[in-house]
């Protein structure tokens, strides 16, 4: 269903626009479009077991406050930032000892032997506890670029700052992180 | 330039949580979100409020200009109409009617018979509401 959900082949402002107009199907068409890499930015900003609730709750405020959505950014990055705050809300955002995935299905892994595996499953650990350790805003550019490739301009029109504050938020994470991996 | 450290960043941070969103079923979390949202309670929208404070002013204008009119049409007997707003007092039925048409609105009465809303029953005052909603 979900694949014959997004075969619309409309885009996410034909969607949204859709959805303004009262056409639920194109919420479910949204939701099958952005569940995967959203459940990806807030598992590495913190979501574990409530992953699933706190997807469901940011896709539910995005459709409830769609009138906010004027496109300065991309749905995606809007949403991003959206769950963010749906995180925090929900106050169930804690350091984690654990983290993520190693035996990731989409990106191929960079290492190749099983040494190379433990190295690999090591680093993405701590590289998953660092980002937790990270500032909000540090977190979300990281995360929105760093992780979905984001443009800087998209990631400021979604969070609210200004491109060059956006690339310092950047760069200020990069530079802990790196200390993380050393 | 980057260096060996920030290799392995970008190589990692597209990795990060992919295992935790692999086990989300977006077919299931659509299904609940359409589903809050249809069970939402109804929610005003700005635009919608606006018009309810708009059509709340004109009931107040309509009441007025209908007691105006009323006041204006009766028989003086010496009484004061000190109820009736100074300005709506000194305008002539004519101009009245050209109030009620600046409003965009029927006038609730005929050109030539003086009543009030006090002279509707309910299913006038009814109908007149639902014109005024438009």
């Amino acid at each position: 269903m979900t694949a014959a959900v997004d075969a619309r082949g409309d885009s996410d402002a034909d969607l949204v626009a859709a959805w303004r107009g009262g056409d639920q199907a194109a919420a479910a068409a949204l939701v099958a479009r952005h569940t995967r890499p959203l459940a990806r930015f807030l598992a590495a900003a913190g979501a574990e077991e409530d992953l699933d609730d706190v997807v469901q709750e940011t896709f539910f405020r995005a459709f409830d406050r769609i009138e906010s959505f004027r496109g300065k950014s991309s749905f995606r990055t809007w949403l991003f930032a959206i769950g963010s705050n749906a995180l925090k809300d929900l106050g169930r955002r804690r350091t984690r000892a654990k983290v993520l995935s190693i035996e990731d299905r989409d990106v191929p892994d960079v290492r190749h032997g099983p040494h190379e595996q433990v190295v690999g499953r090591e680093l993405l650990e701590r590289l998953g506890e660092a980002v937790s350790q990270l500032p909000t805003m540090q977190r979300n550019v990281f995360l929105m670029r760093a992780q979905h490739g984001a443009e800087y301009a998209d990631i400021a029109a979604a969070l609210g700052t200004s491109v060059g504050a956006a690339r310092v938020h950047y760069h200020h994470a990069v530079r802990r992180l790196k200390v993380a991996l050393e | 330039m980057m260096d060996e450290r920030e290799q392995m960043l970008e190589q990692l941070a597209p990795r990060l949580g992919a295992e935790a969103a692999d086990r989300i079923d977006a077919e299931h979390v659509a299904a609940a979100v359409t589903a809050r949202l249809r069970a939402r309670p109804v929610r005003r929208q700005w635009w919608q409020r606006a018009r309810l404070v708009q059509l709340a002013a004109a009931a107040a204008v309509v009441l007025a200009v209908g007691f105006g009119i009323r006041e204006l049409a009766r028989p003086s007997d010496g009484r004061q109409a000190g109820a009736v707003p100074v300005e709506i007092q000194e305008l002539a039925v004519a101009e009245l009617s050209e109030v009620l048409d600046s409003l965009r609105m029927d006038a609730p009465v005929s050109d030539l018979v003086p009543v009030g809303l006090d002279d509707l029953d309910e299913n006038e005052l009814t109908q007149l509401l639902k014109s005024m909603e438009g």
